[in-house]
Formats: structure tokens, C-alpha cells, sequence
């Protein structure tokens, strides 16, 4: 039944073949600026995104103590950053690794003949190293007693203390014979060790100024320097990271970590609040795409209604021999709805057309000092001829909803022929 | 009373209508299109409605088919009683029991006489193969083979008009209304045309319903209606027709 009436609507939109092209185009331009829009920001979202560094940024945690106390509870009732609080943090669902620091408490650098090094010097249990998320430049990924491994612009801020100026110097820590000073300022004494560079590690993580170095060390100067052994009871570590099992978990173990009544923050927080950002983009531009959309759908209303009025008598007809009010209607539905599909398919096919031509374009365009593409709010190198980028649920749902609003679009002047009382319809010159 | 007229076989009544009234409200004015009509037609007869313009003739033609509702009175067909009907049940009716024909063919332009016969299969749901098959063998019967797939426009007015009868025969249904079959068309292709519903009521024991002006085309039918201003002023049955003269026009 449905399928009779269905090739009774098709046989009708060819009957009227430049005004099916006319309507279906207002659907056509719609769709494509709907899906265009919508994929503009996917593009721009995921250039932001790659401006924000590698994966393992976003999966780490930054966990601190929390200088806010709760109303009713003394400082001592806040979690510090001790072994007991670094169990907990590596029960909550989605962690990978926890990795305590422990700060050095005493003054140290790095002397190279006569030069002088300095950075943030921090102890860490070797086993931790693979989830620090950092990539080795040189060397290996071992942290043995006596070991250390360097950021980046370690090695290039040395300077000469004798010399009246300050003035980075650089020096090759890989292979040039280092030795480490620690200075205990309490009674003026220090120590001087031979000490190894292992590896060196890439930009681009939040460790470039920073020195790992193995955790007994660390806790070794720490306990010559106060003259005590440590009390793992009272021992509390300078920072913690937290390794998230992946993007998507990051933002629960954050907030599970707030919960415990510590200050927590990652790069995938800022990342949601981003997302937040594009979604609310996506879904404006989706509305000013859809605009486009609804006068597409006034389009076809007024093709319906025309329809309509010229084929009233074709409408009693129907109705005389057998149709109901509901073949009516059905057919009508199914001609506008017809219109919107065939509009929703050409558009998603226009839209892929011009995807190409925008990328290559974007792709292709110079790029440095003085080229236009540097008022772009964006960084064509990062997207990599990737602006306009179109999901399969975009082109899907652009397609459905075409449809829908050519159905829409026809309910009313379909409902009408629907009602039509068939010996009035018949009567019409 | 309208019983005695105008039925030699004397079958049992097949379509009555009882105290049919039809108002219309135009500007404030009442228009009494039917006004009281009780009517009685048995199964197989050939029944002509006459009467000036503005009677009442189509009016009572489409109540009586299920094509429009009675303002009041009673309309039974068989034994479904159209009165009491929705409009899903009407069409449905229409469907199975009305063939209308019309002044003005309404076929519909863009579809080939092959099409437009089998129009009324798309709407009981008949798979195209079957619609097309009874579609061909129908008008191929009324003379129309040569001309299976040609659009309306193409056909002569006599040939439009077979075209509608072939449609108003497609689902078989026991009775055949036609409001001015003849009226578009000339003396000689309206002799066609009346031949053929003649055959249809005496061959094929169709219920056959024709409004007419034309006193030559009412000369088929086995009883005349006359109407005026809504109200059945005569009814007379008709000589009884010499068959052997009656020739189907190929
Ligand atoms: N939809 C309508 N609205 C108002 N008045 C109507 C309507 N349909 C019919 N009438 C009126 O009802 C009366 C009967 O109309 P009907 O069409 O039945 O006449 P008829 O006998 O078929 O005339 P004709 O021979 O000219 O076709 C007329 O006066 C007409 O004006
Ligand atoms: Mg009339």
C-alpha cells in the first residue's frame, strides 16, 4: 500500500521538474550551509587542540594541598600531600599512575668546569618514569643513584658566576663531566658528587627546567642537610602528578581528587571548558546555517500549496475513486518530504565538493612573515589543509533533518488536500 | 411509492434514499439542494436523473454514492447504510461499490490511459503488475488497446471518456454513477458512450446511474427522475430497450 503511494509522489515531483529543482536547490543551499558551518568549528576545535601539545598533557594531573579550609575544620584536618593520601590517589578509578615529587631542601646545581646550572630539582622513584609522559631526546629513560635526567633548557641556561654579566651559556650536559653542588645554607657546608645526565628529554612538556633525579638521592641530601631521618608519619612530598588512564577519565579523577579535599588541575579540564566553547559555536552556527534552512522550507510550503491548488481536482478525483483522507495525505507528506530528502542528499554531496576545494585551498596557501593566512584565527600549519571537518553523524543528521523539514514544510498544505471535501475539489475550474 | 415505478424485474431494492435533504448556506440564504427526495433502485437497473439546472441532479448523484453527506435523510447501499459512515468507511465504500464517471473525464494528464485506469488499484493496494495487467485487458474490452500509453491529451473526447469508464470499472464494483457522461461530448461519441454503460447494466447486471439534460441519452435508461428544486417531480419507466439492436462501438 505504502509503496503504490509512494511511486504515485514520485511520478508527481517529475511532473513539475524545474520547480522540484527550484525547491529542492533552497534545500540544497541550506544543508550545505548547515553541515559547512557545523564542520568549520569540528576544524577549528581540532586545530585549537593540537595547539595545546601532546596527548599525555592531557591525561595529567597537577595535585596540590589545599589552602582553603572548610568552614568547621582546623589546618590539620586538610589532606597533605603524604603516603597515605598518594594510596588513596592511586585507588580512584581511571588513575594510571600517581607520581609524588619529592623537592630537594637543600640549595644544589649543576657545575660544568666553571660554569653553573641551575633548575628544579626533583626526586622521583625510577619505575614512575614511563608515565611522566615525557619523550627521550637522548640517552635512556634510567634514573640509577647518581643519575639524573635533564629537560630540555637545562643545559642551555649555564652561566659563568665570575663574569660581571649574566649570560646564558650552553653546554652540552650529555657529554661534558658534570658534578653536582649542594650547599646546606644552615651551616655554610657542601657537597660535591660526580653525577651522570642518563638522558635528555623533548620540549613541550611542563618539565623543561626541570632535573629528575632518583628519590633516594633527594631524600639523601635532604636528611644530610637536617641531620634526621626521615619519618615516613610526617613525610609529605612537594607535588603530586596523576597520570589519567585516558582523555576521557581524566575529568572524573580530577573531580574525585577535589572531593578528597585537594586542589587538582589538568589540561583536560581546560580542554572540557574548550569543548564548552566550540559546542556553544557549533550550535550557533548550526542556527545561523538553519535560517538558511527554514526559508528553504518556505520554499517548499509554497511549492505544496501551488501544487495543491492546481491539482484540487485531481485531489477530488483521488477521493472519488477510493482514496482515503490518510492517501492523501500520505502522498502530499511524501512529495515535500521527497523534496527535502533528495534537497538533504545533494547539499551533503555539495558539501563534501566544497570541503575538498576549501582544505586544498587552506593547504596550500603560503604561510610566514607577511602571508595573508597570519590573520587567520588560526595556524594553518597545525590543521594541515584539515579546516572543514565533516563527521558521518553530521552528514547523516543533515540529511535526516532536511527531510524533516521538508516533511514540515508540507504538513499543512498536505493536511489541507487531505480535508478537501472531494465533490467541492471536483467542482473547481 | 417508488417501488411500483419503473422496475420490470421487480428485484429487490438495492440503493434507497429516504427523505434526503441537502441544504447549503450561501450568504446567508438557504439553498435547498435536495429537499425531501425518497428514492428506490433495484440491482441492474439503468436509472436516468433529469431535471433543469440548479435540481438537484448532482447532489443526489454524489449522496447517494458516498461522495458527499446527506444534511439529512438516509442513504443504504446493500446493506451498509452510508448515513452513519466516517470517512474512512466512505472511501472505502467508493472503493469498492462506486465507478463515477464525469462530464469532464478527470483523468489526470501526466499518466497514460494505462495508468489512469489503474489509478484506482494504487489506492486498494494492488501490486503494479496486477493494476497494470486488469488495467490492459479492461481497455482492451472497451476498444482502447491501440492506446494504452497515451497521455489524455492525445485521445479524442469519446476516447477520454471509454478511458474513465475502463477506470470506473477497475475494481469491479456493482454500480456505475456518471454526472453528464455525455455533456463534452458530440451526439455520435455520446452514443458510444451510452451504449456501453447500456451494455455494462445488461450484460454485466451493473446498477447504472446517469444525470442527463439530453432527452436522446435518457432514452437508454430503463426509468427516468425528473427532478425540481430538490424534489422528485416524476418518475416514469422508460420503453424497454430492443437489445438486439444495441451495439457495442469498438
Ligand atoms: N457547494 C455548494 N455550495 C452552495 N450551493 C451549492 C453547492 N453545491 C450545489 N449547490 C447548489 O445546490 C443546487 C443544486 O446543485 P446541483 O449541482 O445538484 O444541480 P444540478 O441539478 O446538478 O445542476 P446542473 O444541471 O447545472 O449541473 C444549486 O442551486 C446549487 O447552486
Ligand atoms: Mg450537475
Amino acid at each position: 500500500m505504502f509503496s503504490e503511494l509512494a511511486g504515485l509522489a514520485i511520478g508527481n515531483l517529475f511532473r513539475a521538474r524545474a520547480r522540484l529543482v527550484m525547491t529542492a536547490g533552497g534545500v540544497v543551499v541550506g544543508t550545505s550551509a548547515v553541515i559547512l558551518l557545523v564542520a568549520l568549528t569540528f576544524g577549528l576545535q581540532r586545530s585549537a587542540e593540537a595547539g595545546i601539545g601532546n596527548s599525555t598533557a592531557v591525561t595529567e594531573i597537577q595535585v596540590y594541598p589545599s589552602w582553603e579550609i572548610p568552614p568547621g575544620q582546623s589546618p590539620e584536618d586538610l589532606p597533605q600531600l603524604n603516603l597515605e593520601t598518594i594510596q588513596k590517589l592511586w585507588r580512584i578509578p581511571g588513575v594510571a599512575a600517581v607520581i609524588p615529587f619529592v623537592n630537594l631542601q637543600v640549595g644544589g646545581e649543576l657545575l660544568s668546569g666553571k660554569y653553573v646550572g641551575g633548575a628544579n630539582i626533583v626526586g622521583l622513584d625510577p619505575r614512575l618514569l614511563p608515565y611522566l609522559g615525557i619523550t627521550l631526546e637522548q640517552g635512556e629513560l634510567s634514573l640509577q643513584p647518581g643519575e639524573i635526567i635533564v629537560g630540555p633548557f637545562v643545559g642551555e641556561n649555564f652561566y659563568d658566576p665570575t663574569s660581571e654579566y649574566y649570560e646564558p651559556i650552553q653546554v652540552d650536559v650529555f657529554s661534558t663531566p658534570l658534578k653536582f653542588h649542594v650547599i646546606n645554607w644552615n651551616d655554610g657546608t657542601e657537597i660535591k658528587k660526580d653525577i651522570k645526565v642518563s638522558g635528555t628529554f623533548a620540549s613541550g612538556t611542563s618539565y623543561d627546567y626541570t632535573i629528575f633525579m632518583n628519590v633516594n638521592d633527594v631524600i639523601g641530601y635532604n636528611e644530610w642537610a637536617s641531620g634526621q631521618e626521615t619519618d615516613p608519619d610526617t613525610f609529605t612530598f612537594g607535588q603530586v602528578i596523576v597520570r589519567a588512564e585516558s582523555r576521557e577519565t581524566t575529568i572524573d579523577v580530577t573531580n574525585a581528587i577535589k572531593d578528597m579535599g585537594l586542589n587538582a588541575y589538568s589540561m583536560g579540564e581546560f580542554l572540557e571548558q574548550m569543548n564548552n566553547f566550540f559546542r556553544t559555536m557549533r550550535l550557533i552556527l548550526g542556527g545561523v546555517g538553519g535560517v538558511a534552512l527554514l526559508v528553504a522550507a518556505f520554499g517548499v510550503a509554497n511549492t505544496m500549496t501551488m501544487a495543491i491548488l492546481e491539482r484540487t481536482r485531481e485531489i477530488g478525483l483521488m477521493k472519488a475513486i477510493g482514496a482515503t483522507d490518510r492517501d492523501v495525505l500520505t502522498v502530499f507528506l511524501l512529495e515535500s518530504g521527497l523534496v527535502g530528502l533528495a534537497g538533504g542528499v545533494t547539499g551533503v554531496i555539495l558539501s563534501f565538493i566544497l570541503r575538498r576545494v576549501i582544505n586544498q585551498a587552506v593547504a596550500n596557501a603560503p604561510t610566514g612573515d607577511g602571508s595573508v593566512t597570519n590573520f587567520l584565527p588560526f595556524n594553518t600549519s597545525q590543521i594541515g589543509g584539515n579546516l572543514i571537518i565533516i563527521p558521518t553523524n553530521l552528514w547523516v543528521f543533515a540529511i535526516v533533518l532536511a527531510t524533516l523539514v521538508g516533511l514540515g514544510a508540507g504538513l499543512f498544505p498536505s493536511l489541507r488536500a487531505a480535508r478537501l471535501s472531494p465533490v467541492i475539489a471536483l467542482k473547481q475550474e | 411509492m417508488a417501488k411500483q415505478n419503473g422496475n420490470h424485474n421487480n428485484n429487490a431494492t438495492f440503493i434507497s434514499g429516504y427523505g434526503l435533504r441537502k441544504h447549503f448556506k450561501l450568504g446567508g440564504q438557504l439553498v435547498r439542494a435536495l429537499d425531501g427526495v425518497d428514492v428506490e433502485i433495484p440491482k441492474g437497473q439503468f436509472l436516468g436523473i433529469m431535471g433543469p439546472s440548479g435540481s438537484g441532479k448532482s447532489t443526489l448523484l454524489y449522496v447517494m454514492g458516498g461522495l458527499d453527506r446527506p444534511t439529512g435523510g438516509e442513504v443504504i447501499v446493500g446493506d451498509k447504510y452510508l448515513h452513519s459512515m466516517n470517512g474512512e468507511e466512505l472511501a472505502r465504500f467508493r472503493r469498492e461499490s462506486i465507478g463515477f464517471i464525469f462530464q469532464q473525464f478527470h483523468l489526470v494528464p501526466t499518466l497514460t490511459a494505462l495508468e489512469n485506469v489503474a489509478l484506482p488499484g494504487v489506492f486498494a493496494g494492488i501490486p503494479r503488475e496486477v493494476r497494470e495487467k486488469r488495467s490492459r485487458q479492461l481497455l482492451n474490452t472497451l476498444g482502447m488497446g491501440e492506446r494504452l500509453d497515451h497521455k489524455p491529451s492525445q485521445l479524442s473526447g469519446g476516447q477520454q471518456q471509454r478511458v474513465a469508464i475502463a477506470r470506473a470499472l477497475f475494481n469491479n464494483p456493482p454500480i456505475i454513477m456518471g454526472d453528464e457522461p455525455t455533456g463534452a461530448l458530440d451526439s455520435k461519441t455520446g452514443e458510444t458512450v451510452m451504449n456501453l454503460l447500456r451494455w455494462l447494466a445488461t450484460r454485466q447486471g451493473k446498477t447504472v446511474i446517469i444525470v442527463t439534460h439530453d432527452a436522446g441519452v435518457a432514452s437508454y435508461a430503463d426509468r427516468l427522475l425528473h427532478l425540481r428544486d430538490g424534489r422528485i417531480v416524476d418518475d416514469i419507466p422508460a420503453a424497454p430497450q430492443e437489445m438486439e439492436n444495441l451495439h457495442v462501438n469498438r
